[in-house]
């Protein structure tokens, strides 16, 4: 009897481990290979045999899985090439991408908006495409918006941008500057037949157009035509004549003091507010509300932002060359273009399906979206994210002035965007192991060790470092400034020029002195 | 522990042969599982987890195969489970508190050599073409190539391209597009069929030293790498021009012209994350107001909550209150309800356009309370949300503990001519603070990280003037730091520097939890007395 119970007793106490060892198995990320790796066979197609030849992962929004979904269907009948649509919030897809992507077990493909490119790329997460003969087929400043270093990174296939809704009951002349909206949407207000003159979902994306009226910007451009970070234009005075044209419609009640997407949607579908910026997601919400709407582009010539959408592929994909084949020779034509056009409510990225637009709203948003500006895709875009949109609620809410407020957004932004080393004046070079900065090479040539950093001299003129106690041997050094190697110098003050040599015949201190006028560096051996 | 062995020696030898095969064999099954799973975290080049999961493996198999640890064989799932999920994930957050993981080093230094080494560059001698795949039935390929000069070629495997034109002895004839229908002895693919063999673009084309591989859809070109990897002095050189890369804090960088290869990997850069968060302006920001009102939010919203619920436990402990179920179960309603979606009802109820609470301030008070603009006004909205959601847990916690305290001492206390507040005083309240109290400082300590409620409510609004940071006059350490380290603060997301403040949070809240034990010792003392 004991026996038996037991045994029974251990069988059960086997098994629960076993289960938990299951239960942990699962629960741990598991690195699996991807689904698509069963053995590739080129079968013809013809033959349509039960396993799909290989299989593609796809992430796409809910909005656009349908017309994927079509597609997929009919790739699979024609190639037996499985499309694996998988259902992604669209705001989600880069985050849960840069998660799943490192460990192999991302999709091939995503869809992505263009300004999160660049740190797809500078996480090494995706791969370059080539788009052959398609490449004329795409508008170009679509392309450039997935180009990073002269690579292509994306295929794009919808543009978005906001435009200038209005509601046709209220309005009748549409107004040629944006003087002339306020004034119209004044005399609403003082006739009681309006809460506010104009709505928009956010200060800095929704009202770019009105900044850019004024003459201001975010980032100047360099030589190249690329954005340049290190010209913030937020405390241009275009941006300060703009934000100071918002501050006075803030004062006399034309703009509602707290800014809020959702508040002014729905004044503005309830038909109590004459003009109303925002793009594409809006729409159909306007539309199921029934308010006389129309659209226009924006008043005294404004540029409104444009963000692109595209395709981009995993750099771990096992199937890039099918994942690429799949994009150019079956995304890239005239019918699903049209079909994502159409499921997408945004203009076609591709020039065939975008010529023939013929929906009404959809040829408003691109009329209004014709001088846009592509939303810089660069890091530094970020930063100006964080602190834009603060600096103009600051304003709004009357707790700074335009001109502080954005001066202070400016700083903040230059700040994130410089590194905290700025300012550093460094002579990295073989000697530093030497001099405190770590063992070995490892200890080298490195411009932000703290260890090596050169002092301003009290009248500002020079910067000296040392006297470090070296060894004797040959020795190489450089001057690099704010703690990284974009700017240095060598030889004779070159920028970028060959290392400075200098060598110890015996055991003895090196000081440097650094000119920052001519950018020569004077090595001082005892 | 004594009881360590309890097993007698004599009854090993009683254990069921049967139980002794399964015990094995489910060892031996876990041992290849455990297995597999390290041989690919290294693979992956996640060395901690593999380790981690090498300390469960060794565990299991100790306590099941040697009969010493016959008692902990009881305890071995829990333990597994323990280091998995307790002990790894905080030594892991420590682990990344000092490297740089985050946007640009998101890869370990593997993944982001394979990425790197992926890389290819066309030489300037190189020649690319446009190609067509061919199949032969022994799964053989060979390629049909055009250069930009019209010039066109037969490529396979192992032998020089060869010079073909359209409609030659064994070639087919040329269809629209200037391509060969067929090949002798190939069939012609079209480029998704072709693609489907992933192994196509790793097939080297044409004699050795002038091979010619598939790159994209439309292009075959004869394609070398572009870095070349030497692992003892951890560097890449680019064959283009011989640049040397030398590792930097995760990212090789040339020396000579500062030049970046991305991606980074994931390097370790010392107490880095931790001295910037303290130094940097750029970080550090308002942080001195941040943890006044850390600490402000927390103390308000545990006395309020508390308050409320111990007058209404009151309310209700009087036996002949009229309708109390009926009182008590609608007062039981906010606890019932998802806070998330409790949060999002007060934030459209007190806009200021369009919300029902600011309406009726402004009907019956002509003042409409700027909640979201004000700091004074944000921050007791948050403390109104917060003892709505709050209250109905100590109601529910202090009705329990009021019917514990034994009801001849307020009789006695009744003898001895107490009035009712100092029997609340001196009886009800010390001996409810014995119950409650560390239940007091559980809420204290969640609301300290009560990142929800602010985020939902109001995301730290609104923003405190000149701040060099973006910092809001509700932002508590938890929310401020999500600002910075995972959304829009600009720097894209920073596991690394999040992981460093989390640690420094942690030692905040450790500190506080110890401090009011100390108190709840003294309440203790208390009940000791009574």
């Amino acid at each position: 009897m004991f026996r038996k119970l037991y045994l029974v007793l251990s069988l059960f106490v086997a098994a629960s481990m076993l289960l938990a060892a299951c239960g942990g198995g699962a629960a741990t990320p598991a690195p699996e290979q991807p689904a698509a790796t069963e053995a590739p066979t080129a079968a013809p197609a013809t033959e349509a045999p039960a396993e799909p030849a290989a299989t593609l992962v796809m992430w796409v929004d809910a909005t656009k899985a349908p017309v994927f979904k079509q597609v997929a269907d009919a790739f699979l009948a024609q190639y037996n090439v499985k499309v694996d649509i998988q259902i992604t919030d669209f705001g989600q897809i880069r985050d849960k991408f840069q998660t799943a992507a490192p460990t192999g077990n991302g999709p091939d493909i995503i869809i992505v908006p263009h300004d999160q490119a660049g740190v797809l790329v500078a996480n090494g997460l995706v791969a370059p495409l080539d788009l052959g003969d398609k490449k004329s087929a795409f508008l170009q400043p679509t392309l450039d918006a997935f180009t990073i270093d002269g690579k292509l990174y994306g295929m794009p296939y919808a543009v978005e941008n906001v435009a200038l809704f209005y509601n046709k009951d209220l309005v009748t002349d549409l107004p040629k500057t944006w003087e002339d909206l306020m004034a119209a949407g004044k005399k609403l207000q003082d006739d009681g037949k309006a809460t506010y003159c104009l709505g928009f979902g956010s200060p800095d994306y929704h009202l770019f157009s009105l900044y850019t009226s004024f003459g201001g910007y975010i980032f100047g451009k360099d030589a190249q035509g690329n954005y340049n970070p290190q010209d913030v234009g937020l405390d241009s005075e275009g941006f300060i004549k703009a934000v100071q044209f918002l501050d006075e419609n803030v004062k006399n009640g034309c703009l509602s003091s707290t800014i809020d997407g959702n508040t002014a949607l729905k004044l503005f579908t309830d038909g109590k507010e004459p003009f109303f910026i925002s793009g594409p997601w809006d729409l159909e919400a306007i539309k199921t509300a029934k308010v006389p709407y129309g659209m226009s582009t924006f008043p005294s010539n404004g540029a409104p932002f444009s963000g692109v959408q595209g395709f981009m592929l995993n750099a771990k994909s096992q199937n890039l060359l099918l994942a690429q084949s799949f994009l150019t020779e079956y995304i890239a034509t005239d019918d699903v273009m049209a079909q994502l056009q159409t499921g997408g409510n945004r203009p076609s990225a591709y020039k065939p399906v975008f010529d023939k637009i013929s929906d009404p709203d959809l040829l408003a948003f691109g009329q209004a979206g014709a001088n846009s500006q592509p939303m810089p895709a660069i890091p530094a875009m970020g930063a100006v994210w964080a602190n834009w949109g603060t600096a103009i609620t600051l304003v709004f809410q009357g707790k700074q002035a335009p001109d502080a407020a954005l001066q202070d957004a400016a700083k903040k932004i230059r700040d994130v965007i410089a590194n905290p080393l700025t300012g550093m004046v460094n002579v990295p070079g073989s000697y530093q192991n030497q001099a405190g900065c770590g063992d070995g090479d490892a200890g080298n040539w490195k411009p932000d060790c703290a260890a090596t950093a050169m002092k301003k001299s009290d009248d500002g003129k020079s910067y000296a470092s040392g006297p470090f106690k070296l060894k004797a041997g040959d020795y190489e050094a450089k001057v690099a400034l704010d703690g990284t190697w974009t700017t240095n110098y060598g030889v004779d003050g070159k920028a970028g020029g060959d290392n400075i040599k200098f060598s110890l015949k015996a055991d003895g201190e090196v000081s440097f002195s650094y000119d920052p006028e001519t950018h020569v560096l004077t090595v001082t051996i005892k | 522990m004594t009881i360590a062995n309890p097993v007698p020696k004599g009854k090993k030898q009683t254990e069921n042969p049967f139980s002794t095969l399964l015990r094995l064999v489910f060892v031996a099954i876990f041992d290849l599982g455990a297995g597999w799973f390290i041989y690919q975290a290294v693979q992956l080049g996640s060395f901690q987890l593999a380790g981690v999961v090498g300390v469960v493996f060794l565990l299991v198999n100790i306590v099941l195969l040697l009969p010493q640890a016959y008692a902990y064989r009881w305890m071995v799932t829990g333990l597994s489970f323990l280091v998995l999920f307790t002990i790894y994930p905080m030594l892991f957050t420590i682990y990344i508190a000092f490297t740089n993981y985050g946007d640009g080093h998101l890869l370990t230094q593997q993944q982001a050599l394979a990425v790197i080494e992926k890389e290819t560059y066309l030489p300037k001698t190189g020649k690319s073409y446009k190609w067509t795949a061919f199949k032969a039935p022994d799964n053989t390929y060979a390629l049909w190539l055009s250069d930009a000069e019209g010039n066109t070629y037969i490529a396979k495997v192992g032998t020089a391209l060869l010079p073909a034109k359209p409609g030659a002895p064994g070639i087919g004839q040329a269809d629209s597009s200037g391509i060969p229908a067929s090949i002798e002895g190939f069939t012609r693919l079209n480029p998704i069929l072709a693609a489907t063999d992933k192994n196509l673009p790793q097939i080297k084309f044409g004699e050795e030293g002038q091979t010619i591989q598939i790159r994209s859809p439309s292009e075959a070109a004869e394609l070398k790498p572009r870095y070349i990897y030497d692992a003892a002095a951890n560097t890449l050189t680019d064959q283009e021009n011989g640049e040397v890369y030398n590792d930097v804090d995760g990212t090789y960088t040339s020396r000579t012209s500062g030049k970046q290869i991305v991606p980074g990997y994931r390097a370790v850069v010392g107490l880095r994350n931790f001295v910037n968060f303290v130094q940097s302006p750029a970080l550090r920001g308002p942080l001195l107001q941040i943890l006044v009102w850390n600490f402000v939010f927390p103390t308000i919203s545990v006395l309020s909550t508390f308050s409320l619920g111990l007058a209404i436990a009151l309310l209700f402990n009087d036996k002949d209150f009229p309708l109390k179920k009926v009182f008590r179960t609608l007062l039981l309603i906010p606890y019932t309800i998802p806070s998330v979606i409790t949060v999002l009802i007060w934030r459209g109820m007190m806009n200021p356009d369009l919300g029902i609470i600011n309406h009726l301030t402004k009907t019956w008070l002509g003042f409409s309370p700027p909640w979201f603009s004000e700091p004074t006004w944000a921050q007791a909205g948050v403390l109104l949300v917060n003892l709505w959601l709050g209250y109905p847990y100590f109601m529910l916690i202090t009705s329990g503990a009021l019917q514990s305290i034994p009801a001849d001492l307020y009789e006695a206390a009744k003898i001895d001519g107490a009035n009712s507040w100092q029997s609340f005083r001196n009886i009800t309240l010390p001996l409810l603070l014995v119950a409650v109290g560390p239940l007091l400082i559980a809420s204290y300590v969640y609301n300290f990280n009560n990142f929800g409620l602010i985020y939902l409510f109001i995301n730290g609004g609104p923003p405190i003037v000149g701040a060099t940071t973006q910092a809001g006059h509700t932002d508590i350490l938890i929310s401020y730091v999500y600002n910075l380290a995972f959304a829009s603060g600009g720097r894209g997301v920073q596991y690394g520097l999040a992981s460093a403040i989390s640690i420094m949070v942690f030692f905040i809240v450790g500190t506080i939890t110890l401090v009011q034990f100390r108190f709840t010792n003294m309440w203790e003392e208390v009940s000791k007395n009574v």
